[in-house]
């Protein structure tokens, strides 16, 4: 009886330890992330190596070399980077529009996240985004509604085609989000984004 | 021998899902230390920085008033020679947000003495806080004077504005970012209600009905620092004013939303509306409120 007894609690503590392991190791490897684009969902899956399967050590220091060199890609363009001076360049093309100045935002950085800020529109106020970005950037914004929509975005999927700026005239009051990013795998920001209104 | 089998697998089940939960249970944990602390050190930088970015500019209900056809009305304003009674950073900082505003009301209607005047208010309270110095205060007033930039003024006042406030998270003084941003806001509902009182409006009385959400997240921002006696005090007026916000009815329609290309630009036709019901007693009931509240920043 004791010996059934011990071992029923032996098999209890180890399989409770075997799902805690279990559930610490598969979390980082398979992250994903949702994002509601309209009608479309887009997925993606983010894939961290397994740290059960080590890799030789000469495939470890290629892949450092390998990093290395995308860093000094990125590196050059972001160091020179000069985001007032895009939003300067946007801010003369508000002139005789009509457009007020709300914000300003400078993009810039290297990140895989896409640069996410919100502001509250006002129901009868016409406001626009526009943006303006190294030209191979392929940088696209696209704006979610107080419902989490996504109800407009500067990149054409039909004609391949990146806009310069969206106009909205808004019909609810309520906190929008204005997200900027990229449209492949780049990391590297760098540009200047403006929100204007007008009545 | 059953009894004993049973209970054992019982048992067994109990320390598995003990042992499954155990990053959940510590996350609860975690929520409650964050909830027990109070005051400054418990809040996030960056989430009041999102926060306070959401807040829309006074220009914009400035900027209604004007285009409602309803004259200037330099009397609403504060007086600059009010500024000796603040002498406490509470009351600058509010002040600044006050003046802020009525800055921007005098430079959409071009007054450029008024704004000339109000440029000091901004100015003085700015030094009286130590953030003098991220205003441009001489490039202002000389764009203050020319009539023909006017978008320049608006814009370089919003971006100083917008500096004073990074220069403040920076510092660790968000609090007085976020009084900035009341005093501002209490401002502009103080003209655009008595604007109203004067002059019945739909479009101002719309758009002051849709201030609740604007309102909620100020509410919302000074719930952070109820430690602070006089925030909590300020917060405490603004729940009350709340109440009567509470009254607005509030009729939601749904719509398609289409966007199409014109010119170079993205052009979204958002489907639906929302459409708020305010009554005649409710309106004077907020205009009452605000009054005293705003009187009391004020004096």
């Amino acid at each position: 009886m004791k010996k059934l007894l011990i071992a029923f609690v032996f098999i209890g503590g180890m399989l409770g330890k075997s799902l805690a392991q279990q559930k610490t190791t598969t979390t980082p490897q398979n992250t994903k992330t949702e994002q509601k684009t309209g009608t479309q969902t887009q997925k993606t899956t983010k894939t961290q190596p397994d740290p059960k399967k080590q890799q030789p050590e000469t495939k470890k220091e290629e892949k450092k070399e390998i990093k290395k060199e995308v860093k000094k890609e990125i590196n050059p363009r972001i160091e020179n980077c000069n985001p007032a001076g895009y939003i300067t360049d946007i801010t003369e093309s508000l002139k005789a529009s009509g457009f007020k100045f709300l914000r300003s935002y400078k993009l810039e950085g290297v990140s895989n996240k896409p640069i996410q800020h919100e502001y509250t529109f006002s129901k009868g106020t016409t406001y626009t985004i526009r943006v303006a970005s190294y030209l191979d950037s392929r940088l696209k914004v696209i704006l979610y509604d107080p419902e989490g929509r996504a109800i407009a975005s500067t990149y054409n999927a039909d004609s391949d085609k990146f806009y310069p700026s969206i106009q909205i005239q808004c019909n609810k009051t309520g906190v929008y989000k204005i997200s900027f990013e990229h449209h492949f795998n780049k990391r590297d920001f760098c540009g200047g984004a403006i929100l204007a209104f007008k009545r | 021998m059953k009894k004993v089998i049973y209970s054992l697998l019982t048992f067994t089940f109990i320390a598995i899902t003990a042992c499954d939960n155990s990053d959940d249970i510590n996350k609860v944990a975690s929520d409650t230390t964050k909830k027990v602390k109070s005051g400054k050190e418990a809040i996030d930088k960056k989430t009041i920085k999102e926060f306070v970015d959401r807040i829309p500019s006074p220009m914009i209900i400035s900027s209604i008033i004007k285009d409602s056809g309803i004259d200037y009305d330099q009397t609403l304003l504060n007086s600059v020679d009010n500024e000796s009674k603040y002498v406490i950073e509470f009351k600058q900082a509010l002040n600044l947000g006050v003046f802020s505003t009525d800055l921007g009301y005098a430079n959409i209607y071009e007054k450029s003495q008024d704004a000339i005047n109000l440029l000091v208010g901004v100015k003085d309270m700015a030094d009286n806080l130590k953030i003098g110095q991220y205003f441009e205060f001489e490039k202002i007033k000389q764009l203050s004077k020319s009539k023909d930039k006017l978008d320049e003024l608006l814009q370089l006042t919003e971006e100083n504005l917008i500096n004073i406030n990074n220069k403040l998270y920076e510092q660790d003084r968000s609090d007085l970012t976020v009084l900035i941003i009341t005093g501002g806001w209490v401002e502009v509902m103080y003209l655009a209600t008595q604007v109203v009182q004067k002059k019945a409006n739909k479009d101002l009385e719309q758009m002051i009905a849709e201030q609740k959400i604007v309102l909620d997240q100020i509410v919302q921002l000074l719930d952070y620092y109820a430690s602070q006696s006089k925030m909590r005090d300020l917060h405490d007026e603004l729940v009350d004013l709340q109440k009567s916000f509470e009254k607005i009815k509030f009729t939601k329609s749904e719509g398609e939303t289409k966007q199409e290309e014109k010119e170079n630009t993205v052009v979204v036709q958002q489907g639906g509306s929302e459409q708020a019901e305010i009554s005649k007693e409710t309106l004077n009931e907020i205009t009452t409120k605000i009054a005293a509240i705003r009187n009391k920043i004020v004096s």
